[in-house]
Parts: structure tokens; sequence; C-alpha cells
């Protein structure tokens, strides 16, 4: 099957409910069965009408729409990351349809739009705002606002599904991650990453249940604040100890990255922390073959829907 | 002129405000146990102002993943798993840039990354190549 722009869109999204194909009046797409609405707004269908939980990401991703992207960064740091954590190679994507669940900014939809793939990326945030910002101009990407747990596709539409760093940030990981299974093709590959029970994950996670009551204004002002006057110091003794009990982010990426990430790591409601045993036992259990870590994180797994 | 002003106060005290709730938090985290900071490792970091600084070469350099490599330091030292380690480690003498590195940072983008943890030092090449063959000299210092 060949797409191209709103052909893809329009020849893969379905109603949520009853899976009836929908057609297309002005701004909006109705139901063939039932008739039921969704609007197109700024040239985003939308299948959700809150961002309900991950609030927080609408805030960054918004705020932060260009910080991850290779395109902008100028540089190949989120492709690399991309293919160790998922071990897809350009050759692997080039003209398939991917589904990219959680697409925030769209740091791996970049990476894959430039290897060719066609990609589909929803976001239950409105990070879909910046993301379609970004993609609007290219033809093999297409973004939607949707939930995971109900999504706007037929099963077996996906050759690749691909979420990273997104499923910890739901209500129920392994839940959300076998609701996504049966949207890959039979031969089709599911790669994810969720965050690994160990380190700075887990003191973090102790933090969650407070941080994320701050409002994320405030909380983002503070980070900017204070992540680069903890970067200035070093070798502040302070600041080590700080460290310990509030871990922030000194990725090497630059400093907005480290205020996005440290942002990122206190603000969402949801964060799961998952052992690589636990996250194995889910493709175990979904039905997955061929399954392994394809590079260096314990917790990015990849499997084979048979 | 009035308007930076107040632009500028409402700020301070948000930043204020957040500092103070955090702080507040993370007391409650420690003193509660959920976050662990262990009393020996606090001794171990009033002791080590006394000490001389310690510095050696790293021989034993083992492949974790990744790009990471993995070398025991045979010394007891606060690295970054009970408090924050002061070792900057060299390469040919040159500072390696990113201490305090995440392990999966380091089996991940490398160049360069390190941690100082338990007692040993996970760490990657500047360039990724592998550390015991790529003929350099890796040492560690105390700063």
């Amino acid at each position: 099957m060949s797409y191209n722009g709103g052909g893809l869109l329009y020849s893969v999204l379905v109603c949520p409910t009853c899976k009836s194909p929908l057609t297309r009046r002005d701004e909006a797409l109705f139901c063939s069965k039932d008739g039921r609405r969704f609007q197109i707004v700024r040239g985003i269908p939308r299948f959700v009408e809150s961002d309900e939980y991950v609030r927080s990401f609408s805030f960054e991703w918004n705020t932060h729409k260009t910080t991850q992207l290779d395109t902008f960064r100028k540089d190949g740091s989120s492709e690399d990351i991309f293919s160790k954590k998922t071990g897809f190679k350009p050759e692997d994507l080039n003209g398939k349809l991917v589904l990219d669940a959680g697409i925030g900014a769209g740091r791996f939809t970049d990476v894959m739009a430039r290897w060719g793939a066609n990609v589909i990326g929803i976001d239950l945030s409105y990070a879909v705002e910046a993301a379609q910002e970004n993609f609007r101009h290219l033809d093999n990407v297409l973004v939607a606002q949707a939930d995971i747990s109900d999504l706007p596709f037929k099963p077996e539409t996906f050759d690749a599904i691909v979420s990273i760093g997104v499923l910890h940030h739901t209500p129920d990981t392994k839940k959300y991650f076998k609701t996504l299974v049966p949207y890959v093709r039979h031969g089709g590959t599911i790669a994810i990453w969720v965050y690994p029970a160990e380190g700075d994950f887990v003191t973090r996670s102790q933090w969650i249940p407070f941080t994320s009551r701050i409002p994320d204004r405030m909380f983002y002002e503070w980070c900017r604040w204070f992540v680069p006057y903890a970067q200035k110091r070093p070798n502040s003794l302070f600041f080590h100890s700080i460290y310990r009990i509030f871990p922030f982010s000194n990725q090497g990426l630059g400093l907005e990255n480290d205020i996005l990430d440290t942002f990122d790591g206190y603000s969402p409601r949801f964060h799961g922390i998952h052992t690589p045993k636990e996250v194995e036992g889910w493709f175990q259990e979904a039905g997955l073959v061929d399954i392994r870590i394809p590079g260096p994180w314990n917790t990015s797994m990849r499997g084979i829907r048979p | 002129m009035f308007k930076s002003i107040v632009g500028v106060a409402k700020k301070l005290i948000s930043i204020s405000a957040v500092s103070a709730y955090l702080t507040i938090v993370g007391c409650f985290l420690v003193l509660a146990g959920r976050i662990r900071v262990s009393p020996r490792g606090f001794a171990r970091r009033m002791l080590a102002g006394l000490r001389p600084p310690f510095k050696g070469d790293l021989m034993e350099l083992i492949h974790e993943r990744g790009n990471c490599y993995v070398t025991p330091l045979g010394s007891k030292l606060i690295s970054d798993s009970n408090g924050r380690s002061r070792l900057t480690l060299f390469e040919d003498g040159q500072a390696l840039p990113y201490p305090h590195s995440s392990h999966d940072d380091i089996r991940e983008l490398g160049a360069g990354r390190y941690s100082h943890w338990g007692d040993a030092v996970f760490f990657s090449s500047s360039d990724n190549t592998d550390p015991a063959k790529n003929g350099r000299r890796y040492s560690v210092r105390e700063i």
C-alpha cells in the first residue's frame, strides 16, 4: 500500500469505538456507522476531549517544541538513542507504516520520517500541537490526539509500533502495552522502552506524588532557575548532597535539554518503574516472539507478533 | 518598568515557594526512609576532607554493556552511590567531559560519560572505542 499525506490519514483512521470507517466533512470526521463526530482542530484529528492525566506533557512539549529534535539540534543524538532503544535501522522502516504511540513533540518521529517511514503519531496530551507544527510540511507524518487505550485504528494496521518513554506515564504500564499489541500486523514488530527500577528512577518515583502537584508553570520556572545554578557549581558539596536526594539531569545534551529533562522527570502524574524481567514477561504474555533487548538499555525491548 | 519589577518579584516568590516545598518534602522523604541516605556515607564524606586525594591508573578494564566499561578501584572512596564522587577520570591526561552520568547514558551515549559508583568506575572512552585496546591511558584523581 502506498501512502501520502491526507490519504494515509483517511485510509487508516477509523472510529475508536466501532472501528467503522470515517468520512471527512469540513473540519470533522464522522463515523459511517453511528455518525459520531470527531473534530479536526488546527489540522489535527481529535479523538479525546481533554489531556486528562498528562497535562504536564502538554506544557513541556509546547514549551520545548524542538529541543530534542535532531533536525533542529543539527546532530544525531535522538537517532542514536532511537536505534539503540528499538534496534531499528533505516532500511527496516523505510516505506513502512509505523505508529509512534506517545509522539510528544516528535523526537523519534523526526528520526523515522527521515528514514522514509510513514508515521502516525498519537498523543493524549496537547503535545500534538507541537508535533503538528514540526511535521505539518511532511507528507509521511500524520499527527492525531488519541488515547492508547482507545485507538482510532483497526487491529493489525501497523508494520511497527514504537513507544519510547511513554507507557510508564499511563495508569497501568502493562495494561496499556498489551492494548497496543493487536494493532501490529502479524510479522510486525513492537518496540518499547520504559523506566527501569534502578538508580535515579527509583528516587524520582518517591518524589512524584509530591512534585506532580506543583503547578506546571511554577515548577518549570523553578527548574529553569535551579538546573543552571546547580550545573555551574559542579564541585559544590552542597549540590552533591542535593543530587543524592533530588537527582537532576546532566545528560551532556545542552542546558535546555537538562531543564526539560528535569521537569519531565518530576512533573508527570504517573511514573512507573519496571525490571527487565517484568517487561519480558509482558511480551511473553502478549504472545510475541523473538523477544530481545536491542541495545544497552535494560528495559528497552522488542518483539515480533507471530 | 513597574511591570517588570512585579514580574521579577512574582518569579522570586514562585521559586522560593517551590524551593521551600521541595525542602520540606525532601526532609520528609529522607526522615521517613523513603530515600536512603546512609549515616556511614555521611561519616565517610566528613573524613574524606582529612585524607590526601586519591589518584591512580585504571588497570583492569571490563566491558559491561554498550559503550560502558567497568573497572574496580580497590579503594573505599565516596562515590555517587553513597554521596557525590570527587573523582575525575582522565584519558591520556585529558579530563573526560561528563562525570556523574547515569549508567544508561554511559551505555547508550558513551562519549566520555562516566560514573564512580560503589567501589568501581563505570565509564566510556571519548570516542566510544574499547579502552582496553585503544592504547590510551586512563587514570583517576580526586579533585
